[in-house]
């Protein structure tokens, strides 16, 4: 509505503005649905996007120019939320099209997802412009049954890191089996043990905490929410060895070698982290070459505060952790999740090093720890002239994958 | 030319040398019943078209070192991947390249040629001209698919997209391939330099 100067009103001019901005969004959806998808689960996505994403400029077009300043802010809001919300989604989207991603790796995670997460779970594959493999929150609100999982661009045709996926699955698989609430009451129980235990933590984090008013509530609350968070690491981790064997370390040292990083309050120490993965693997009955962590470097956390509190929720952590890889190994075999096979596995490396693809229908963690321990046996490959090996390697691995969904499909079938 | 039970045989390393190997393996019983003296292979699901708006020209002929060479590969081309169920639609007068399916690796004593389906090409859809393939050749054969029919052509993953004869050579001293340059994707591999060609067109022969 024209304001009495001839000029449009600000709150006609705010609601122009978020419409035009949801139909920006929906334009840039129209260019995305004429990509080249590899699978459907990402035309979904974008379909389920779109349905939200129209929804709302519905409600913005019926909006009268009579409404009031409030009722303008509130679809404002709700606009900049949309459009927050979903245009990372849509990159990663669009990113998933991308050929520089293994597609034939989604038949074979997917199925896994199916299996350790959800008979209808959904996955959309894809890379992202970040150092760190895999880092995308999977399990949105908003896409409830998605599981996105996201590899670093320049390695994200690279099988050996795929493992690593593991860990981010096991995210989805931690929210749809509820194993916070499975592990709460003795997670509670052993805080409160720890409290008694570390007195001299207990007292320097109270002391600050009284400083500003606050009681011991709020560093119970702040030791559960830090252990809680890092057992929820250890399960995602405990989730990829279980599911991945030995390829899930060895992509671990690869990615995470030397250890070190600065500690944020929700993840175990480097070094604590790297010793449950190590008890995991035994209680599995895997050996695992000690020189591999041997010089592993802890990390350090960043302030005094956050050391007490980190010092009293890692002692929870250790007290509920042989209870977490119980129940994480239960749940796996529950549900009909197979460990690596050593004969497949043998079998495989058997393949690679007659640079041949395996034909008789290996699993990828199968596969890709036949991969590692080809590499591992061949020095590593990284010089200029094994640069050729080395990209065979990966796609022999990637052949092998494909033959298996091929076996799979026509076994269906016999 | 190797009949069936002869490869049947060779895929079971009954030759005596390495075995043949095709990846996804025929099955032996399928091949000996229907006694052909060839494999047939199966279209993969990666495609590699040509970027025309971008290339202006390619040159046929190698490049000698330190020339400046045509676009790679990747500048040049645009790579396609089509799930199991999808297909990719080969117009009437386009070119693409595909890949087998089967990943194959010939033994030192034997080689190859690779020629199309009757039935695909009577519909237009020519499926390979650069035919041979070399002793100790391995990784997924590169398929040149062009429709010189008059109607758009759907292809699928999966389906079977030409055959291999078999010949059993004589292992002597040949140029051993590059052992390590199979591949899943179709190749666009540049011209090689030759050296015959090169003295044809310098300017100042002997000079």
């Amino acid at each position: 509505m024209p304001s009495t100067n001839g000029l449009s009103s600000a709150k006609t001019l705010r609601l122009a503005s978020a419409r035009r901005r949801v139909r920006a969004f929906l334009d840039q959806i129209v260019e995305l649905e004429a990509a080249d998808f590899a699978h459907l689960d990402g035309e979904e996505a974008l379909t389920l996007i779109k349905a939200d994403s129209t929804a709302l400029r519905e409600l913005l077009e019926r909006m009268p120019a009579t409404a009031d300043d409030a009722s303008v802010n509130t679809m404002c809001a709700k606009t900049n939320l949309m459009v927050s919300r979903y245009t990372d989604i849509l990159g990663f989207i669009l990113r998933s099209t991308n050929v520089r991603n293994a597609f034939e790796v989604h038949f074979p995670l997917k199925r896994l997802i199916e299996k350790a997460v959800d008979p209808a779970a959904r996955l959309i594959m894809s890379s992202e412009w970040k150092f760190v493999p895999f880092t995308y929150p999977m399990t949105l609100d908003f896409l409830p049954g998605f599981a996105l999982v996201g590899g670093p661009a320049p390695e994200s045709g690279n099988l050996l890191i795929v493992p690593l996926a593991g860990h981010e699955i096991g995210h989805s698989a931690w929210r749809s089996h509820g194993v916070q609430n499975q592990i709460r009451d003795d997670l509670i129980a052993a805080v409160a043990t720890a409290l008694d235990a570390m007195p001299a933590e207990r007292d320097l984090v109270l002391k600050e905490l009284e400083a500003m008013g606050s009681a011991l509530s709020r560093l119970q609350n702040a030791v559960l929410r830090s252990a809680i968070k890092q057992l929820e690491e250890v399960f995602c981790d405990l989730f990829g060895l279980y599911v991945f064997g030995h390829s899930f370390i060895y992509a671990y040292e690869y990615f995470l070698a030397p250890g070190g990083e600065p500690r944020g309050a929700f993840y175990p120490s480097s070094r604590d982290r790297v010793g449950y993965l190590l008890d995991g693997a035994n209680s599995l009955g895997m050996t695992v070459a000690p020189e591999l962590f041997d010089t592993w470097v802890d990390s350090t956390p960043l302030a005094a505060a956050d050391h007490a509190v980190l010092a009293i929720a890692d002692a929870a952590v250790a007290a509920v952790y042989p209870t977490l890889r119980d129940l994480t190994f239960t749940l796996l075999e529950g549900v009909g999740v197979p460990k690596p096979e050593t004969a497949s596995v043998d079998r495989v490396l058997c393949a690679l090093r007659q640079h041949v693809p395996d034909g008789e229908g290996a699993s990828l963690p199968e596969i890709v720890t036949a991969g590692w321990l080809h590499l591992r046996e061949r020095g590593g490959l990284s010089l200029d002239d094994e640069a050729s090996e080395y990209q065979m390697l990966n796609e022999l691995m990637l052949k092998s994958v494909e033959v298996s969904e091929f076996k799979l499909r026509v076994d269906a079938h016999a | 030319m190797l009949s069936a039970v002869e490869i049947a045989d060779a895929l079971e390393g009954k030759d005596g040398i390495e075995r043949l190997t095709v990846v996804p393996w025929p099955e032996r019983a399928t091949l000996v019943e229907k006694g052909e003296t060839s494999i047939d292979l199966r279209l993969g699901r990666w495609f590699r078209s040509f970027k025309q708006t971008r290339t202006p020209s390619v040159s046929l002929v190698g490049r000698r070192p330190g020339e400046v060479g045509d676009p790679t590969e990747t500048s040049r081309t645009k790579q396609h991947f089509v799930p199991f169920g999808s297909n990719y639609v080969l117009h009437p007068g386009r070119f693409v390249l595909g890949a087998t399916l089967e990943w194959l690796r010939l033994p030192a004593n034997l080689s190859g040629y690779v020629t199309g389906k009757s039935s695909l090409g009577r519909h237009g859809l020519v499926i390979e001209t650069a035919a041979g393939i070399h002793p100790q050749f391995s990784g997924c054969l590169t398929l040149e698919l062009a429709n010189v029919g008059e109607v758009p052509l759907e292809i699928y993953p999966g389906m079977p997209i030409c055959q291999v004869f078999l010949h059993r050579t004589t292992p002597g001293e040949e140029r051993q391939p590059d052992r390590f340059s199979g591949r899943r994707k179709p190749m666009l591999s540049p011209p090689k330099a030759d050296a015959i060609f090169e003295r044809l067109v310098d300017p100042k022969p002997g000079v």
